[in-house]
């Protein structure tokens, strides 16, 4: 399971990348917002991870709070720093 | 802005986008990914490196002014269990604890019942007749093979005889010292072991004298035990982490007397197997010597306030057993180590909190001398080992709360915020926590309930109860792995 565990977040870790790199070629970014997207991201990553891992040993009440707080938080300054950094490097409509 | 980006058809955005070449954007996915593994990589090493743990401790400090090795008739089973420490020797100590805590008590009058007494109640989560049949079921190996009195202390019980005449004549050529300990390690494992540390016989912390609660008479080191021990391997059996959980139930009485019947198994397997080698060798329970010191000496944990040794990974949440032999390590031997914990523990008190007896002490900083209450009444602190910097429990009363509980208990183990199950993020959370601020010590400790682990109390969890009686659901198969630390994989 742990090992199933694993892949799953290894196959959406790949992704990220992806959108990330995506992201960065076509939105002309400011060099502080690739950091924070990356802590987002990585602190989304590490709250499933944490979620996943919490569920299979047996502990719903970790797995539900760990997802709230790290994936939450992680959530909150990615969408702060989309709205903030990342949107407006996309191209109005004229 | 949010809005135009909203409003844009996907043909807008299409015509939008720079010219991106699939080419370009394969070798930055490549480039990103690679760092991503970088990173992993180094974070994983560097975890790695933190579970090793630091060198940098003075493991056991002790004020050479007043300390000496504990003398065995003091500690708080052994005196219990003989008629002569407690009612001819000394029945000072049950009428002065009798007087300070106002109850009729006296030490060996309140063993001859313990666990014994036919009062379970159905309707009581965590007292009913199955939770005592698991405690009984858990100790009866023991109970077998005569050797259950190793838990109070008894040395030379047959599990961990001090016989030698199976001593192989020829001696095993290790090739080095650190090839001998690999394969003790190996075959420790091989018993089921879940950590196997190799420390230099220390005379400090070995009980001298030794007493025979059988004969009631005193042994010597030089003069009755078989051989000059150069060497102690300490094994450390694990507790399963959802029975503990139990704790303060009888429920939970099943992983203490599991964990002692391994030791009692293990120490004897290891002892014969060296002797096989052609080294002498005597297993011990919790007989012969101060195990915790000893597992501090051979860098498995560190002493926490619990009075327990607290290891990576793990928590207090084992059981120590030993092997004294003759064979020489070399430069092979481990020496202790630090990762935070006794940092950590100034400031957590989850066990403090959550003794039903208050025995352990809420001292911010470990004390050479106790200083629980009573402890200024002239001969009441008899069973702490004084000259040892620790936080020194009260272990009468931590033996009262198992009389009147009818159980030992494991509130402390099972609170620690240590004691996790053997999982990835809680071996992250000890990799990053001597790197920790104070500060963020008390968040820690405080989030460990939160996240619904420990959290005992005066009467056990009843929820946490049931769970451990359903944890074996899926054992036919069991595709999780889930083994009897708590790992499931």
């Amino acid at each position: 399971m742990e090992a199933l565990q694993w892949f799953c977040l290894g196959i959406i870790s790949m992704l990220t990348i992806n959108v990330m790199v995506y992201t960065h070629m076509v939105v002309k970014l400011k060099w502080y917002a690739i950091p924070l997207l990356l802590i987002g991201i990585l602190d989304i990553l590490f709250g499933i991870a944490w979620c996943g891992s919490s569920f299979i040993e047996g502990y719903a009440q970790s797995g539900a709070l760990g997802l709230s707080v790290f994936a939450g938080s992680g959530l909150l300054i990615v969408i702060v720093t989309w709205r903030h950094l990342v949107a407006p490097g996309f191209k109005p409509v004229q | 802005m949010t809005n135009q980006i909203e409003n844009l058809s996907s043909q807008e955005l299409q015509d939008d986008l720079p010219n991106m070449s699939r080419r370009s954007f394969f070798k930055k996915t490549v480039i990103g990914g690679g760092a991503a593994m970088l990173t992993g990589g180094v974070a994983l090493g560097a975890s790695k490196a933190a579970l090793e743990g630091s060198t940098n401790t003075p493991g056991i400090e002790v004020d050479e002014l007043n300390f000496k090795p504990f003398d065995q008739r003091d500690l708080v089973l052994t005196h219990a269990v003989s008629p002569k420490l407690s009612k001819i020797d000394h029945p000072e100590r049950s009428v002065q604890y009798s007087h300070l805590w106002k109850k009729d008590f006296n030490f060996n009058d309140v063993i001859q019942t313990f666990e014994n007494r036919d009062h379970f109640d159905n309707s009581k989560s965590g007292y009913g007749q199955a939770d005592r049949a698991i405690g009984h079921a858990a100790w009866y190996p023991l109970v077998v093979a005569k050797s259950r009195a190793a838990a109070f202390g008894q040395p030379n019980t047959p599990l961990h005889s001090w016989d030698q005449t199976d001593v192989e004549a020829e001696q095993y050529d290790w090739g080095s010292g650190k090839r001998a300990a690999d394969m003790i390690r190996s075959t420790g494992r091989l018993f089921g072991a879940v950590r196997v540390g190799i420390a230099k016989f220390d005379k400090r912390f070995v009980y001298d004298p030794l007493y025979d609660m059988e004969d009631e008479r005193t042994l010597s080191w030089e003069k009755d035990f078989p051989f000059k021990p150069k060497s102690v391997i300490v094994i450390a059996t694990p507790m399963d982490y959802d029975n503990v959980a139990t704790a303060p139930s009888w429920t939970s009485e099943g992983a203490t007397g599991n964990g002692y019947s391994d030791m009692g198994k293990m120490a004897c397997q290891m002892a014969k197997f060296i002797r096989g080698c052609g080294y002498h060798a005597v297993g011990a329970g919790n007989d012969l010597a101060n195990s915790v010191a000893y597992a501090i000496l051979a860098g498995m944990g560190e002493g926490g306030r619990l009075g327990s040794c607290i290891m990576p990974g793990v928590g207090p949440r084992v059981r120590l057993c030993k092997v004294f032999t003759d064979i020489d390590f070399g430069d092979a031997y481990d020496q202790p180590r630090t990762w935070g914990v006794r940092e950590f523990c100034k400031t957590c008190k989850k066990c403090a909190d959550s003794c039903p007896s208050g025995a352990i002490s809420q001292d911010d900083e470990p004390t050479f001398e106790p200083t629980y209450e009573f402890s200024d009444e002239p001969g009441y602190t008899w069973n702490s080992h004084s000259g040892v910097s620790k936080w020194h429990s009260d272990s009468k009363r931590c033996f009262n709360f198992w009389v009147d509980n009818d159980t030992s208990c494991l509130n402390c183990i099972a609170s620690c915020t240590f004691n996790e199950p053997d999982f990835w993020h809680h071996w992250m959370m000890m990799a990053v926590n001597p790197m920790m601020p104070k500060f963020l010590h008390a968040f820690m400790a405080e989030a460990h309930p939160a996240f619904g682990y420990g959290g005992q109390g005066a009467e056990p969890i009843p929820g946490k109860v049931e769970k451990f009686w359903k944890s074996g659901a899926d054992m036919r198969t069991n595709v999780s792995m889930k083994n009897n630390i708590g790992t499931a994989g």
